[in-house]
């Protein structure tokens, strides 16, 4: 994220109780920015306790915040468990399941779409899978998507041009209708 | 009802003992049972300087304060006392209370007596349990475990724990959670008490700028430390009086 986003990100550790001031508090005492935080694997379970102990949801309300969890899940049972706990825990969040088109479907596994069937969600999104091309040009630091977006995907092979804005609307799509921004076409 | 002496004691210094007897006073405070307090850390008084409207710092080995605490409990208004004693002075204390018979009227039911006896990670803590076991019977006997710092490196395991444990027949256990390093500075630094700090208050009562973050890991180390509270007989006689009352003198006599 800080390598994409050099100006406006920041590496934080959030096992110190410091950084967890400077994350939640900045958060509740500005509240008219978004902010986005990129959670390392072996933090969720660690930040969601602290989340849901500090009461952040309530404090978030308060501030006129709202908060959306995007549970990245991969296709095992360790993964739809851990998503099963963290919408608990964020019990006043919106929570979005993200299930990856290139990694496999947790659907498949019978267990696996039964714990999925029972996990409170608001919605789901289904990332499309793209090509080793794609990946490839995404993964450049240079790269950015409202930037693409903005010219029109000007100077790109038009393969990958047409690839990439499938690949965006089919995830733009997948909002509902009224949610802010809702169903685009680009 | 009944008047209630709380002692709060540890043989043994930063076990964290005054603040146990912080977020006792807190918890009283929030159930609107009014409560007095006494600090015999005397002179300085750490808790004085978080309840300055109800705290009197006292030394207890003084016949006129001894007096301030005992004789004014059945005609005060305010029927809770809470006394902090100074560290390392609970044996004398209580070897003290037994002497001019405070031990023996509450034996005998002029009031209702709780001893909050803080035990931290060393094995020294387990042996005062022993050695104050004459003092306790007849009174309601607390075993609080304070986690609240050096949680990882109690010298004791919960074996050698429960044969200390074991040896004391009328003993209730309580644990005081882990707070946060950092939130339990920040509420030092600050003077307040735990529930100002919460509701962000300062001790003048206007509004604070405390860390919500912060707050949040106070507020939740004083929900669980209540739930254990709200487990103690004692504790429930206060918010039921008439029939807890019977039922801890009950209990006693099970005990006996």
């Amino acid at each position: 994220m800080a390598g994409y986003f050099p100006a406006s990100s920041r590496i934080i550790d959030f096992s110190r109780t410091g950084d967890q001031v400077l994350v939640f508090d900045t958060m509740v005492d500005e509240p008219d920015h978004d902010y986005v935080i990129d959670l390392q694997d072996n933090l969720l379970k660690p930040f969601f306790n602290i989340y849901h102990d500090i009461a952040f949801d309530a404090g978030a309300a308060a501030a006129g915040i709202t908060v959306s969890v995007y549970f990245m899940l991969d296709r095992t049972l360790t993964s739809v468990r851990a998503a099963a706990e963290v919408s608990r825990l964020a019990a006043g969040a919106s929570f979005i399941p993200v299930r990856n088109e290139a990694i496999g479907n947790i659907l498949a596994i019978p267990e696996g779409a039964r714990l999925y069937e029972g996990i409170r969600k608001n919605r789901e999104i289904m990332l499309p899978r793209l090509s080793i091309d794609a990946l490839n040009l995404i993964d450049d630091p240079q790269f950015s998507f409202s930037g693409f977006v903005a010219r029109n995907g000007e100077g790109y092979p038009l393969e990958l041009k047409i690839e990439l804005f499938q690949f965006l609307e089919t995830i733009y799509n997948q909002r509902r209708a009224d949610e802010a921004g809702g169903p685009v076409t680009l | 009802m009944k008047p209630l002496l709380i002692l709060v004691g540890a043989d043994k210094g930063g076990v964290g003992k005054t603040t146990t007897s912080r977020a006792l006073l807190d918890f009283l405070a929030r159930r609107n049972i009014l409560a007095r307090a006494f600090d015999t850390e005397n002179p300085r008084g750490t808790l004085h300087r978080f309840y300055p409207n109800i705290t009197e710092i006292i030394d207890l080995q003084e016949v006129r304060d001894q007096m301030k605490v005992l004789d004014t409990m059945q005609e005060a208004a305010v029927k809770v006392s809470v006394v902090d004693l100074k560290a390392g002075s609970m044996s004398r204390s209580l070897e003290t209370f037994e002497n001019i018979g405070v031990l023996d009227a509450a034996r005998s039911g002029d009031f209702d007596m709780a001893l909050f006896h803080v035990v931290g990670p060393s094995i020294a803590s387990l042996d005062e349990m022993g050695e104050i076991a004459q003092y306790t019977k007849g009174i309601s006997y607390i075993v609080a475990r304070n986690f609240i710092n050096e949680t990882n490196f109690f010298e004791w395991d919960e074996k050698t724990f429960k044969k200390y444990f074991a040896g004391l027949s009328n003993a209730r256990e309580i644990e005081i959670p882990k707070l946060n390093e950092m939130a339990y500075e920040q509420v030092d630094l600050a003077g307040v008490t735990f529930s100002d700090f919460i509701n962000n208050r300062k001790p003048n009562g206007r509004d604070a700028n405390y860390s919500f973050v912060l707050r949040g890991y106070v507020r939740k180390w004083i929900s669980d430390l209540e739930a254990e509270f709200d487990k103690l007989d004692v504790v429930k006689a206060l918010m039921t009086p008439q029939a807890s009352a019977e039922e801890e003198a009950s209990a006693g006599e099970d005990d006996e």
